[in-house]
């Protein structure tokens, strides 16, 4: 288990590698920053002067390698536009990018107990579209079905708020909407659209898995005992179907992060997607790389934990990972 | 050891039979007809775009801005009835779906048959030769394949600028990695088979064990696969497009039509997202119906 | 002579599938007294099993029973509710599955799946049920059951597991057992052991056991009465000696010439030959009829159920015993 759990950080600090690798040769490609950042109207050494105070004029491995130094010290440079370091930016916005995150997570597990029942007698009615309906939600692209729920649910029906984040309420020196009634409002649309992929993909998971479960022998010793049905899905297949959905939902949560960058632009949410798309048509490099850097090492953090969930929740794992490593 | 022919007979190499009877199984599933019958309306409609279009909505001698923003159903006092309203600048949205279709199937079609041919190829070559390529072939998979494909092509686009040619590379360098994977997968369980073996020991040229064995087993779940990223790559093409990362604004495809109606929702001027929209989820339900029941059909696990 | 517990009187099992109708049991009728080992004897897809299934009311879609009685001290349990079958169910009819690795679900502990049996029939506390659990761990000869009750199925060896099971389904000491090819999975060592078990805990309890298994020498080693079934029916029924000495069917007659150690050194090993038809497409008339040395025109037409003597019958137009006259 401590091997397997090593060569799994190995593998993380990998890709963390590449990806900072990446992100700063990508980001770097793009058009000198400094064209947009002063005055066109500059002289040559005031541009010299702002290019030496940002690190621009230092050779590129130079600037990579001061970049993952400070990333070391979870200083990710300054933002070209804010003036400000760009963790402290990241961090502003990061409490509404969790928000929504964790709402949509939270609607979308509606899709386990709709997908058991799907998976109980598949060719019922109920079953069939159940499973069409799935098929549709995992069609539906997110960001339209944003921009149609603004129409009916704000513009038409004026119930809810299309835009921005509402009240908020500072716990620890963060803004936090989600204890705040109309923060919560703000919080419905963008968090059922986001919610919605990962959604359909429940149902179909579940409905996969309880299909079956329900075929193995111990949901029918199960039933042989006596034990009511009730007590054979939801413990004993149930429980055994959540194995799968844990190990691709680590991966969904990851999905969400990057997913909600879409839904943050539809609904002008000031969360880090909507800032890292900001920063994309400001040229602004520093929050870009942090962006990416942020979501990269969050993805990589939930797959590792997500291994070891793995092993709490299936003590087959847990007790012969023990011994085989 | 002197019937060539037979060993190539019980290879299990997809026979004619399998075929049919994947064929019938497919042809009895009313979900899987009707994604397939989607599909081949929309191909149609976009291979005759410029036939049943009303307008050609790139020709600006044809497009007028005071026919912007009219309702579905109205007619332009040019004549022209536009059966699903115009857009800003007074293109008619049908013609301007009917283009953007065209785009968004050449773009997202383009990118994973271009990924597919990659992947098929490094898969194959390291499923079969193995070794130090293998390895580092299959390390670079796992890198690429745990970075999020939105990021990777944010990045990409990001430093390469737009364009329907930048886009494509973009998604290519996403998806082929899984083609890799599977394909790679694959090859290595035939290759340990002893009809492979069996062909090696006839001196059989090694190309053509690899093209006839592995090649055709690779068919099923590549096929499989091939769909569903069909259907990821029409939506993430649709999203970059939407964010103004993807094709121009000469080019518009689904996604960029359905990002111009943005403006014109609040005032409650729906369509302009909304149909170009609705021609996005048919297109993606009807690659999702067929590929689900192309996944149960060639599924062998579930072949009982 | 015991009284009858369980008649089955002349079941009919059939699955619809795409394909056609299954008929997978057909016109069986058999008895299980109290204390009595009924050996339900025949090839895979001889029916044998999904017989069991049928007795249990746990004849899975798209199977049904289309006819006949199971009576139960006198109940027709096909008349009986769900709710009320549920109570008989691991109660008063208890079933031992295949394989041990199978049959206990493998992400819930002993405990757990021995004290909801408990539970499902008898209300009583945690702490009672969790005693109850324990004494029929060690009555079924698992050394420090308390201990054994915190582990999880993969914990215990193949034999043990098979114990656990049997101790579950003895929990309420039941009135009859189906054992479903109970020790098939095992080392035959175990087997053994596993057999003297269960024949002992049956007898002190006066439990009627039906034996369900493809091997005749367990049916010899354990069972009072025999059935041999082929393709959905019975073709032979008896007490074991007269059954296995003058076996009175041709198939019967096969499957005992089939057993190796019955064989003398040196000759050849008797086979039936051919192959088991398919459920969906019998040979009209006896189904046996293509692999019987003794067939011929007659048996084209369905034989019935023939009485040889007081407890015998047979289902042939040419038994290998004499008929009474």
């Amino acid at each position: 288990m401590t091997v397997f759990i090593i060569r799994r950080l190995a593998q993380s600090l990998i890709v963390l590698l590449a990806m900072s690798l990446i992100a700063f040769g990508g980001v770097y490609l793009i058009g000198n920053p400094i064209d947009i950042l002063i005055d066109p109207n500059a002289t040559e050494a005031e541009r010299m002067a702002a290019e030496h105070a940002l690190g621009l004029d230092q050779p590129l491995w130079a600037q990579y390698w001061h970049f993952l130094v400070n990333l070391l010290h979870f200083d990710l440079g300054k933002s070209f536009s804010a003036s400000i370091p760009v963790s402290d930016l990241l961090l502003q916005r990061l409490p509404a990018t969790i928000e929504l995150t964790i709402v949509a997570f939270l609607v979308s597990f509606l899709g386990v107990p709709l997908g058991v029942i799907a998976g109980r007698r598949p060719d019922s009615l109920l079953g069939k579209t159940i499973m069409a309906g799935s098929i549709l939600g995992i069609s539906l692209p997110s960001f339209w079905i944003g921009l149609m729920s603004i129409i009916v649910f704000s513009v038409w029906l004026g119930w809810l708020p299309s835009t921005g984040r509402g009240d908020t309420i500072t716990i620890l020196g963060t803004q936090w909407a989600l204890f705040t009634w109309d923060g919560i409002k703000h919080l419905i649309l963008p968090g059922v659209t986001l919610a919605l992929f990962n959604f359909a993909l429940l149902i179909r998971l579940a409905r996969a898995g309880m299909q079956e479960a329900l075929m193995t022998d111990y949901v029918k010793f199960g039933r042989a005992k006596g034990l009511f049905e009730r007590r054979v899905v939801w413990l004993h297949a149930f429980k055994n179907i959540l194995i799968p959905i844990i190990t691709v939902q680590g991966l969904e949560l990851a999905n969400l992060l990057t997913g909600a960058l879409l839904t943050e632009v539809i609904f002008a949410y000031p969360g880090i997607g909507r800032l890292a798309i900001e920063s994309i048509h400001f040229l602004d490099r520093p929050v870009i790389v942090g962006y990416m850097m942020f979501v990269v090492t969050t993805f990589v953090v939930i797959n590792l934990l997500v291994d070891i969930v793995y092993g709490i929740v299936d003590p087959r794992v847990r007790y012969s990972g023990g011994g085989n490593d | 050891m002197t019937d060539v022919a037979g060993t190539h007979a019980t290879a299990p190499v997809a026979d004619d039979a399998k075929w049919q009877r994947v064929l019938r199984s497919f042809a009895e599933n009313k979900q899987a007809v009707f994604g397939l019958a989607l599909l081949v309306v929309l191909l149609l409609a976009a291979l005759l775009a410029p036939v049943i279009a009303p307008q050609n909505p790139y020709d600006l001698a044809q497009i007028s801005f005071l026919d912007a923003m009219m309702r579905p159903g109205e007619a332009s006092p040019g004549g022209i009835l536009h059966v699903l309203g115009t857009d800003s600048q007074g293109r008619d949205l049908l013609s301007a779906i009917l283009y953007g279709l065209r785009i968004s199937i050449v773009v997202s079609a383009s990118a994973t048959l271009i990924a597919l041919v990659i992947g098929l190829v490094l898969g194959l070559a390291a499923g079969y030769f193995g070794g130090r390529f293998d390895a580092f072939l299959m390390r670079l998979v796992d890198v690429q394949i745990s970075i999020p494909g939105l990021l990777i092509a944010l990045l990409l686009l990001v430093a390469m600028g737009p364009g329907v040619g930048k886009l494509v590379i973009a998604m290519v360098a996403i998806y082929w990695a899984y083609f890799a994977r599977i394909v790679r997968g694959v090859a290595l369980v035939e290759r340990k088979k002893e009809y492979v073996e069996a062909a090696i020991c006839l001196a059989l040229p090694r190309w053509r064990i690899v093209l006839r064995h592995l090649l055709v087993n690779c068919l099923p779940p590549v096929m499989v696969v091939g769909t569903v990223l069909l259907a990821r790559a029409v939506l993430l093409e649709a999203s970059l497009s939407y964010l103004g990362l993807g094709v121009p604004v000469t080019q518009p495809s689904l996604g960029l039509l359905i990002a111009n109606g943005f403006g014109y929702l609040m005032s409650g001027e729906y369509w302009v997202s909304f149909f170009p929209g609705v021609a996005l989820v048919m297109l993606i339900f009807g690659v999702n119906l067929v590929g689900d029941h192309l996944r149960d059909v060639l599924n062998p696990r579930l072949q009982r | 002579m015991t009284a009858a517990v369980l008649n089955v009187e002349h079941l009919r099992t059939h699955y619809f599938t795409r394909a056609g109708v299954v008929k997978a049991v057909e016109d069986v009728s058999f008895e299980v007294r109290r204390g009595k080992v009924l050996g339900l004897v025949g090839e895979s897809g001889s029916g044998k099993s999904v017989t069991g299934y049928s007795i249990m009311g746990l004849v899975d879609h798209p199977g049904r029973i289309v006819g006949g009685r199971i009576l139960y001290n006198g109940t027709d349990l096909l008349a009986l509710s769900e709710p009320e079958m549920r109570r008989l169910r691991g109660s008063r009819i208890a079933m031992i599955f295949q394989d041990p690795m199978m049959t206990l679900n493998p992400v819930l502990r002993i405990e757990t799946q021995m004290v909801e049996a408990v539970l499902a029939h008898e209300p009583m506390s945690r702490q009672a049920a969790r005693r109850r659990a324990r004494d029929a761990l060690g009555q079924v000869g698992i050394p420090s059951p308390d201990e054994r009750l915190q582990a999880y199925p993969h914990q215990f060896s193949g034999g043990m597991r098979q114990r656990v099971v049997i101790a579950i389904a003895m929990l309420h000491n039941p009135d009859v057992i189906i054992a479903d090819e109970a020790t098939t999975a095992l080392d035959v060592t175990i087997q053994g052991q596993i057999l003297s078990e269960v024949q002992r805990l049956c007898q002190s309890h006066s439990t009627g056991l039906i034996w369900i298994t493809h091997d005749l020498a367990v049916v010899a080693g354990i069972a009072d009465e025999i059935c041999v079934m082929y393709a959905g029916r019975v073709v032979e029924r008896g007490t074991v000696d007269d059954v296995l000495d003058h076996p009175a069917h041709p198939y019967t007659f096969g499957l005992i010439g089939s057993v190796p150690s019955r064989n003398e050194r040196g000759q050849p090993l008797r086979q039936i030959r051919g192959t088991t038809p398919s459920l969906a497409n019998l040979p009209q008339g006896c189904a046996f009829r293509p692999r019987c040395f003794r067939a011929n025109e007659i048996c084209t037409n369905e034989p019935e159920t023939m009485s040889i003597s007081s407890r015998r019958e047979t289902r042939c137009f040419h038994p290998l015993v004499a008929q009474p006259t």
